[in-house]
Parts: C-alpha cells; sequence; structure tokens
C-alpha cells in the first residue's frame, strides 16, 4: 500500500528527473543578433605601394592591401598610384572593383585579425579583351536578400547573392 | 560614280558606327542620382537638384528592388531635401526682397531734398547698408548652418540681392539724378567757382604745353649750333686729320677721344721716325705749344680730359730726336699756321662761350617755368579743399 502510494512520486520524480536531465544535457549555442552589413558604393584611389587608405572616406580608418590583387590582374609594381578603384561592403564582404580589372573579386575578413582572403568572383573580362567600361557596383533586391549588382556598359547586369555567387538574377 | 561611292562608304561608316553609338549605357542608379543631387546644391543649383531628387524618387518608387533597405528613401534623401526646402524658401524670400526693394527704391529729388554731392552719395551709401542688413537678416533668419550659408552665396537669388546692393541701386540713383548732378555744376553758385577754377586750370596747362614745345624747338637748335662749333673745333685741335672709322652702331667719338688719339698719333709717328731737321723741330716745339693751349681750353670748356702728360711726353720725345746739322733753326713762315690756328681757336672758344652762356639762359628759363607748374598744381590744391569746404 506504501508502496502504491509512493508510485506516482517516483514517476514525478522520475519525470522531474528526466526533463531536468534533458534540459542540461542540450548545448547552448552562441547568442546571435541580426547584422547586416552593407555600405553605399565607395571610390577609393591605389596608392603606390598598392594599398588603399580606408580614412580617405571616414568614418571608416585603416588600410587595405590590394598587392596581391593587382598583382594577380598583371599590374605592374609602381604603376598601380592612383588607379581607381570602388568597393561595396555587402553580407559582411567587401568587393572591389575596377575598370582596369579583369574580375571583380571578393575579400572576406578574418574577424580578430588584419588579414582577409580573396578570391575572383566574377569575370569581367578575358585576358585579350578591352577594359571594361562603366562598371559600377550597386546594392539591388530585397530587404532581407538582397544583391551586389555589377553593371558595366554594353552587357546585362550580374548579380552576386549574400554567398558570394555570381547569378544573371536577384532572387 | 564617285558620289556614289562617298555615299556607299558613309554607308559603311555610319554601320561601323552605330553599334558603338548604340551601346547601352549604364542607367543612374539611386547611389548616382543621390551623389548629383548632392553635388548640384552644393554649387547652388537649386532647381537642377530638386530635378534630380524627383527623379531618384521615381525610380525607387518604380524600381524598390533598388532601395532594398529604404535606405535612400528612408535615410538619406529625408535631410537633403529637408536642407533643400530651406534654401529654397530663403531663395524666394531674397527673391522678393530683391523685387520690393528695387520697386521701393526712389531716389530723392536732387534739388529739392540735396544740396552738394556728398549728401548725394551719403544718401546711398544708407540706402545700400539699410538693404544689406535686411537681407543677412533674411538669411540668419531662415538658415543656422554655416554651410548652408555658404551654399545660398552660390545661388542666383543671392547673386541678385549683390547686383542689388553693388549696381542696381546707383544705377537707379544715376538714372534718376545724373542730369540734375550736371545742372548742378551749372548752376549752384557754391559750384560756380570749381567750374571758373577749372577753366583757368585748362588755360594754364595749355600755356605750359605751349612754352615747353617752344623750348624744345630752342633746345635743338642749341644742340645744332654746338655741334657744328664742336666740329670746327675738332678740325683745330687735330690739324686737319682725318676722324678715325668708328666702329658700326657705335657713336662717333668726341673731341676729347679725337684729341687723345691725335696727340697718340702724333708721339707714335715721331718714334717711328730718325733725326730732324731745325726747322722741323721747331715747327714741332710750336705745335706743341699750341696743343697745351688747346688743352687748357677743352678742360675750360669741360670738353675733355687733361692731356698735359700726353703732351709732355710728346714734348719730351721731340727734344730727345736729334737734329740734322747745316740747316737753319726756322724757317720763313714756319709760324704762320701756328698763328691762323690760334686765331681760330680763339673764335672757337668765344662761340663756345656765348653758347654756353646762351644754354644757361635757357635751363634757367625751364627751371622757372616747372616752378610755374608746380605752382598751378598746389594751387589747384588749394582751390579743391577750398571749394569741398564751400561745398
Amino acid at each position: 500500500m506504501v508502496e502504491r502510494s509512493f508510485v506516482p512520486l517516483v514517476m514525478l520524480l522520475l519525470s522531474t528527473a528526466g526533463l531536468s536531465g534533458c534540459a542540461t544535457s542540450a548545448t547552448p549555442g552562441p547568442a546571435t543578433l541580426t547584422f547586416e552589413q552593407h555600405s553605399l558604393r565607395i571610390p577609393f584611389t591605389v596608392d603606390a605601394d598598392g594599398s588603399v587608405s580606408l580614412a580617405e572616406h571616414p568614418p571608416l580608418v585603416g588600410r587595405l592591401d590590394l598587392s596581391s590583387i593587382l598583382k594577380a590582374e598583371g599590374v605592374r609594381p609602381g604603376t598601380a598610384s592612383g588607379l581607381s578603384v570602388q568597393m561595396m561592403l555587402h553580407y559582411g564582404r567587401l568587393y572591389v572593383a575596377s575598370n582596369a580589372f579583369h574580375s571583380v573579386w571578393e575579400i572576406t575578413p578574418h574577424p580578430g585579425t588584419t588579414s582577409a582572403s580573396y578570391r575572383p568572383v566574377l569575370l569581367l573580362r578575358a585576358a585579350d579583351v578591352a577594359p571594361v567600361k562603366d562598371l559600377r557596383l550597386s546594392r539591388y533586391g530585397s530587404a532581407h536578400a538582397s544583391c551586389l549588382r555589377v553593371d558595366r556598359a554594353g552587357s546585362p547586369p550580374v548579380f552576386i547573392n549574400s554567398s558570394g555567387e555570381a547569378q544573371d538574377a536577384c532572387p | 560614280m564617285p558620289a556614289r561611292s562617298a555615299a556607299v562608304a558613309a554607308g559603311l561608316l555610319f554601320l561601323a558606327v552605330a553599334p558603338l553609338r548604340a551601346a547601352p549605357q549604364v542607367e543612374a542608379d539611386p547611389h548616382d542620382l543621390y551623389d548629383r543631387a548632392r553635388a548640384q546644391l552644393a554649387e547652388g543649383e537649386l532647381e537642377k537638384s530638386v530635378a534630380t531628387i524627383s527623379r531618384l524618387r521615381g525610380l525607387i518608387a518604380n524600381r524598390p528592388e533598388w532601395d532594398p533597405e529604404h535606405d535612400f528613401a528612408g535615410r538619406l534623401l529625408p535631410p537633403l531635401q529637408a536642407r533643400l526646402n530651406r534654401l529654397l524658401d530663403v531663395t524666394r524670400k531674397l527673391d522678393d526682397y530683391s523685387v520690393r526693394s528695387l520697386q521701393e527704391l526712389r531716389p530723392p529729388g536732387i534739388e529739392k531734398d540735396m544740396s552738394t554731392v556728398r549728401d548725394y552719395t551719403d544718401w546711398a551709401s544708407l540706402v545700400i547698408r539699410r538693404l544689406r542688413e535686411e537681407r543677412d537678416a533674411i538669411v540668419a533668419a531662415a538658415l543656422r548652418d554655416p554651410e548652408e550659408e555658404m551654399i545660398l552665396t552660390r545661388t542666383e537669388s543671392y547673386r541678385k540681392t549683390e547686383r542689388l546692393l553693388q549696381v542696381d541701386v546707383l544705377q537707379r540713383l544715376s538714372e534718376s539724378a545724373g542730369d540734375d548732378i550736371l545742372g548742378l555744376l551749372g548752376g549752384d553758385p557754391q559750384l560756380e567757382s570749381v567750374l571758373v577754377r577749372f577753366r583757368q586750370l585748362k588755360r594754364d596747362l595749355m600755356q605750359a604745353v605751349s612754352e615747353r614745345d617752344q623750348l624744345q624747338k630752342d633746345a635743338r637748335l642749341d644742340r645744332e649750333r654746338t655741334e657744328a662749333v664742336l666740329e670746327a673745333l675738332l678740325e683745330v685741335v687735330t690739324d686737319g686729320a682725318p676722324a678715325p672709322k668708328g666702329e658700326p652702331g657705335r657713336p662717333a667719338p668726341g673731341v676729347a677721344d679725337r684729341f687723345r688719339h691725335f696727340l697718340d698719333d702724333r708721339q707714335q709717328a715721331l718714334a717711328r721716325g730718325g733725326s730732324l731737321r731745325a726747322v722741323e723741330r721747331e715747327a714741332l716745339l710750336a705745335s706743341i705749344d699750341r696743343y697745351r693751349r688747346y688743352n687748357r681750353v677743352l678742360l675750360a670748356a669741360r670738353l675733355g680730359q687733361d692731356e698735359t702728360a700726353r703732351i709732355e711726353a710728346l714734348s719730351n720725345l721731340v727734344s730727345g730726336l736729334p737734329v740734322e746739322a747745316g740747316v737753319p733753326a726756322s724757317a720763313p713762315g714756319g709760324s704762320g699756321v701756328p698763328v691762323s690756328i690760334a686765331c681760330g681757336l680763339a673764335l672757337a672758344t668765344a662761340l663756345l662761350g656765348w653758347l654756353a652762356m646762351a644754354r644757361g639762359r635757357r635751363i634757367r628759363s625751364w627751371q622757372r617755368s616747372g616752378v610755374h607748374a608746380a605752382g598751378i598744381g598746389s594751387r589747384e590744391d588749394r582751390d579743391v579743399g577750398d571749394d569741398s569746404k564751400a561745398a
């Protein structure tokens, strides 16, 4: 009788222990919040050493070394001084383009360091083709799924989505 | 046939160029339009900025994909539009102010309200100062930002107010009072003395110019006479020796230089020669005495340097030359030439003295003329001061 009277209590304890066990065994993920990093189109001028000074457009400060990209573009060292480039921050990545470039480059910062990875994300022209004209980066699309729009004279626009993939249309 | 070829070539050229011209241009995006509107606003081109902002609003309204987060519509355009509206409001007020100020600008009748030109210009200065203060008050009441005030100064409305203050007021003044001022000079008894003084100064000036012309003519005659006398003197002191050929482009040597060269030539000629006859020696010594007198005359007339050293060297040279024996010491008529030359020299000296006196008289006369002109100037200053006091 006594054993029967304890059954509900044991069940309650077991269920409570089980629930508490479930609660403590689930690993809590990092707290997140909404953070959209974009910018308008920012023009920069390349310095003699192949870098651009972000302080050219406050409140941005710092430097971005484009030497590796310039080398990949076939720009001889020392001849890039005064070259105009445009940059745009889109979903936390920086995109760099210029009429003199063959590609649009994507630069992904490494938070907490002074380095970033980079890659060509869109081929604008082949090696033996004349430079493009009126190259322009814009932001295009809907509020939570915008694209980086790449326009140039004589060609249809190309859209780079939030994952860094080039597409013919912005979803 | 050539025309047909040309037409075909033109057609081919058009076909070749047309695709290039027809290459689609990149349409302006909101950022382009936004930058353009800001630049136009900064340059004071408010109407163009209004049109560009309108175009931007139309673009993002018809194609909201160009403004995903409503950054342009909700955050960037409102402050730009607000600044533009403030500036447009001020320019409208300034336009009204310019029109009203010109309409209300009625210069007073000069014969009734004004007695002097100074009073009239004081009135103009007062009006301009009042209008400027009114204009600045309009701007200060509407704009707080110094940058916006700077932009306003680039607008056409503000430039119109500047024209009003710098040109229009004075132009209105001259239009209404120009004839009155002329009449004032002709009829005001207080200013009549100014006209009298102007006429007198004009007469004095004409007289001074006439005297100056006459003096210039006299000076030219004196110069010609002096040159003639100097030429004659030159013939005398150099015993008629031909003048050395001067270098092209350089002035001919003067009396002093010719005399010096003449002495050097004589010395060189004697140094080359051997013995002398006695008569030649006497003639040379007599000539050297003449050279001494020439030298004194030239020095007295300030026509040359002292050539005593050369003359004495020449004398020593002559004295040192051997004399041939058996020749009479003096030749008849040997002193005839020196006497005639001495007479010529005396005549030339007298003529030079007369010329110097005449020149001195003319220089004094000229100086008196200059003093007279300075007196006119000082009298003018005094008269103007007196007239201004009278006015």
